[in-house]
């Protein structure tokens, strides 16, 4: 397992969707050859996992400090402690599936700290998603490219890629779009 | 009193009231005089909502206790003994499990995320204390979060 440490953020990045390793490498030469590009894969419900560009994971957090947000969307009512600041936490699965919010999920053991950019120079931002497991570090190639899934309507909105691992799709996301707006 | 809202800083008299995890900001001008619990509220058939004993000078006056949703919790939890009333919706009034009044204090109001913003978000903003978390809030948005019929 590869564990999540502190890492120098590369500028942000987006991608022409349909392009793995453009997706998930911030400074990836179109048509360079690179074999395999690394992603974050993180488990958001028991059968589905999305992925992230390796350069947007900052820190997994081990049961950390929560407050709930009372009124907040369904997706997004947690404020989760990290470094001296507080952090919006993202329940994907809420997000993706069930965009009302009607419910509130229970608190997961795990937050993943991400980061994004609007656009270069601009500073730095950070949130995290909230995860029952810990992440992994995966290895993918332009080849192993696919078509989004169909079971959320937001997967157009949110992702900057999609493949294919163990038989299953997985979308990558673009951290920026999950915490910049209000999916309501 | 004048709550100034000027380059991130709130300035002015406030009410700090803490209700299990939550705490809610107030401007001091939005809360009536706070005063103990002093008799059992009996239930009035409307969940959440319970009336405290009449007294010879008094009107009728009911009492709630918020959960962390900022809705109404079924039952008065016991520690909710310090209550207070609002010159906005007389006869109303919220059990706390504190009450602090922050005189001439100064804060860094911190901005919620847009993803926890939905259309009609009571909250957002936040202030620090040390470790933990006060919303920013205002006597009318807290009554019609806890009671979103009357709103």
């Amino acid at each position: 397992m590869d564990m999540m440490l502190p890492t120098e953020l590369a500028p942000a990045h987006y991608a022409v969707p349909g392009l793995v390793n453009e997706a998930l490498v911030a400074d990836a030469v179109p048509d360079a050859g690179l074999a395999l590009a690394p992603a974050r894969l993180l488990q958001y419900k028991p059968d589905g996992c999305v992925a992230l560009p390796v350069h947007t994971t900052i820190e997994l957090l081990d049961g950390p400090l929560m407050i709930d947000v009372p009124g907040a969307t369904g997706y997004c009512n947690r404020l989760v402690r990290w470094r001296g600041q507080w952090l919006a936490l993202l329940d994907l699965d809420t997000l993706l599936h069930a965009c009302t919010g009607a419910g509130r999920a229970g608190a997961p053991r795990y937050a993943l700290v991400v980061a994004w950019q609007h656009a270069p120079g601009w500073p730095v931002e950070h949130g995290a998603i909230g995860l029952a497991t810990l992440p992994q570090t995966v290895g993918v190639g332009d080849q192993a490219g696919c078509e989004l899934p169909a079971d959320s309507a937001l997967w157009p909105l949110l992702a900057l890629s999609c493949f294919r691992h163990e038989g299953h799709e997985v979308p990558i996301l673009d951290t920026a779009r999950l915490f910049a707006v209000h999916h309501g | 009193m004048t709550t100034t809202h000027d380059k991130r800083r709130l300035k002015g008299n406030f009410v700090l009231l803490k209700a299990g995890r939550l705490q809610l900001l107030l401007p001091q001008h939005d809360v009536g005089a706070a005063e103990y619990l002093s008799a059992t509220p009996q239930p009035t058939g409307q969940a959440g909502l319970f009336e405290l004993p009449a007294n010879d000078t008094a009107d009728s006056r009911f009492v709630a206790a918020l959960s962390p949703q900022m809705g109404l919790l079924e039952q008065l939890p016991p520690g909710r003994f310090l209550l207070t009333s609002f010159p906005s919706q007389a006869g109303v009034l919220m059990g706390w499990d504190d009450v602090k009044v922050l005189i001439d204090a100064e804060f860094v109001p911190h901005a919620l995320p847009p993803a926890m913003l939905g259309a009609a978000a009571p909250l957002t903003e936040y202030v620090e204390f040390g470790d933990e978390v006060a919303f920013c809030c205002s006597a009318e948005r807290l009554l019609a979060q806890a009671f979103p019929a009357r709103s």
